[in-house]
């Protein structure tokens, strides 16, 4: 266990570096994320300003939600995009090999290769906007903080294990580019509340694909809509989740034949 | 005049191949749609704006219309091209850059068109059939021109932020500007009429509200009498202005064009 901790650290401290290298570079993609904030942000206070409510969730409420969006989002765009991304190309071009080669976890090793830093922005606006939105709401102690952290875990082991799991399908195909980006487009559903869906669809977000608990669920239990209890669900689904994907990925390299030599 | 034909058909037997691609992407570019009109629909009696859900529905749908209409990529591709150096096999070839690549981006069309478009439209329009309308509140004649505005508005600003890259190597941050306005001030996130005043007023200046706003409103009934003819013609006014811009742009990058190697 301690190996992996070893080795994340080293590849952090290796992509930091390398994302220092070029700093021109880092200081526009870490201005884009800033206007994608922005833009994404005032989404929702336009959307706001023409409905007094999503599904009964008022601006002051969505703070936290949105908050905790943004914090993820910089998991989602810093710490996994350029991974996931790297796979389908990996086995199109035949290069996995060289991490099924490796005496270290392959899953571990091609999730964690890459790290985009250029994500700060995101952290600090999820940051502002979840501690601006408890201070809205009164909710400003150490239980809810915790609580936040907590959330902040699970959703980003459920996003990782749904992703992980949709990229390893491009194994079966020889070419299927574009499947990474199918996390990171339902992705999207996560940031409104599941009232809003059909009741099929409700029921696929809080079980099969548990979307639902991701950002919606965490805030009505720190808001207090919901008994705690509920914070068993989202702790369930992301290790049953992060078990399933790596079943799965195991299951799929018995598929998986080499493109090079 | 052939050549070009065989650069479309190339497009289209490339796009061929890949398959399973083309159902992620089905997938991919129906989610948004669908999120964005529940989002619309259950707050159906609150809405305060002088549209109503069901046009909100229409407009997104349109919009989703718009997009794989006019959408041109090469911006990306030829900067990364220019950068390398590999642009210059263009160079050699007896066709006209970037005249190119309307043939190949009509040639991947026509896939797009058969394999892509018509399912999406037909998954959106099946969950959403009570609430999108089949007929352009201004008519078809009024909505075919104001897509063929679009179309030339959307190629001339990729000819424009491909051309910086002979000037500027980070030229990719000018293709998310673009998105960023295309999404804010184009009206693909939102339709301009929900905005604020001062975002209306800022929107009115630039080109982008005459990519998705402008047809996808003319569509829904956002626009009407005056509204419509002065749009036309401010639109037909950036195409000219774009296209001329463009030319000339284009023209001063290629003289400071250099790549190494053989």
């Amino acid at each position: 266990m301690f190996r992996y901790f070893r080795l994340y650290k080293h590849i952090f401290q290796f992509t930091l570096v390398k994302n220092l290298a070029y700093p021109q570079n880092f200081l526009l993609w870490s201005l884009m994320d800033i206007v994608w904030a922005i833009v994404n942000l005032g989404f929702f206070r336009i959307l706001l300003l023409n409905i007094p409510h999503i599904s009964g969730w008022t601006w002051e409420e969505l703070t936290i939600p949105l908050g905790l969006f943004y914090l993820l989002n910089a998991f989602i765009w810093g710490a996994m995009h350029t991974n996931m991304k790297q796979i389908p190309l990996d086995v199109n071009k035949g290069n996995l090999d060289l991490y099924l080669t490796r005496p270290v976890n392959s899953q571990f090793l091609l999730s964690t290769r890459n790290i985009n830093f250029s994500l700060i922005p995101s952290i600090v606006v999820g940051a502002f906007l979840t501690w601006y939105g408890y201070s809205l709401n009164h909710l400003l102690n150490v239980q809810n903080l915790l609580l936040a952290l907590l959330f902040l875990t699970t959703s980003a082991t459920i996003c990782y294990s749904l992703w992980f799991m949709s990229v390893t399908i491009s194994i079966w195909f020889n070419r299927l580019l574009n499947i990474p980006e199918v996390f990171t487009t339902v992705f999207d559903v996560a940031k409104y509340p599941v009232d809003i869906y059909p009741p099929l669809a409700r029921f696929l977000l809080l079980t099969v694909f548990p979307l639902g608990l991701v950002l919606f669920l965490p805030s009505e239990i720190i808001l207090g809509r919901i008994s705690i209890s509920y914070l068993f669900f989202p702790i369930l689904a992301a290790g049953i989740l992060l078990f399933i994907s790596h079943k799965f990925w195991n299951f799929a390299l018995r598929h998986y034949s080499s493109a090079s030599s | 005049m052939r050549k070009y034909f065989f650069i479309a058909r190339a497009e289209w037997l490339d796009a061929l191949q890949n398959y399973a691609e083309v159902i992620v992407w089905i997938i991919i570019e129906t989610i948004p749609i669908i999120v964005i009109s529940y989002v619309w629909l259950s707050n159906a009696e609150n809405l305060s704006s002088n549209l109503t859900a069901n046009q909100l529905v229409t407009y997104y749908f349109i919009v989703l219309v718009v997009s794989r209409l006019i959408g041109f990529y090469f911006d990306q591709s030829t900067q990364e091209q220019i950068r390398d150096g590999t642009f210059s096999r263009y160079l050699l070839k007896p066709i006209r850059v970037p005249l190119a690549f309307i043939p190949q981006n009509l040639g991947g069309k026509l896939f797009n068109t058969i394999f892509l478009f018509i399912p999406i439209i037909g998954i959106s329009f099946l969950i959403f059939r009570q609430q999108i309308s089949i007929t352009p509140s201004a008519g078809w004649l009024v909505f075919l021109i104001s897509l063929g505005v679009a179309y030339f508005i959307n190629f001339f600003i990729c000819k424009i932020i491909t051309t910086i890259a002979f000037f500027w190597e980070q030229s990719f941050a000018f293709t998310h500007v673009k998105w960023v306005l295309e999404n804010v001030a184009g009206g693909y996130l939102l339709p301009l009429s929900l905005y604020p005043n001062w975002m209306k007023f800022f929107a009115n200046f630039l080109p982008f509200k005459y990519l998705y706003y402008y047809p996808s409103a003319l569509y829904v009934g956002d626009l009407v009498g005056k509204e419509i003819l002065t749009g036309l013609l401010v639109g037909v006014m950036w195409v000219l202005f774009l296209g001329y811009f463009a030319h000339n742009f284009w023209r001063a990058g290629l003289k400071r064009y250099s790549s190494v190697g053989g």
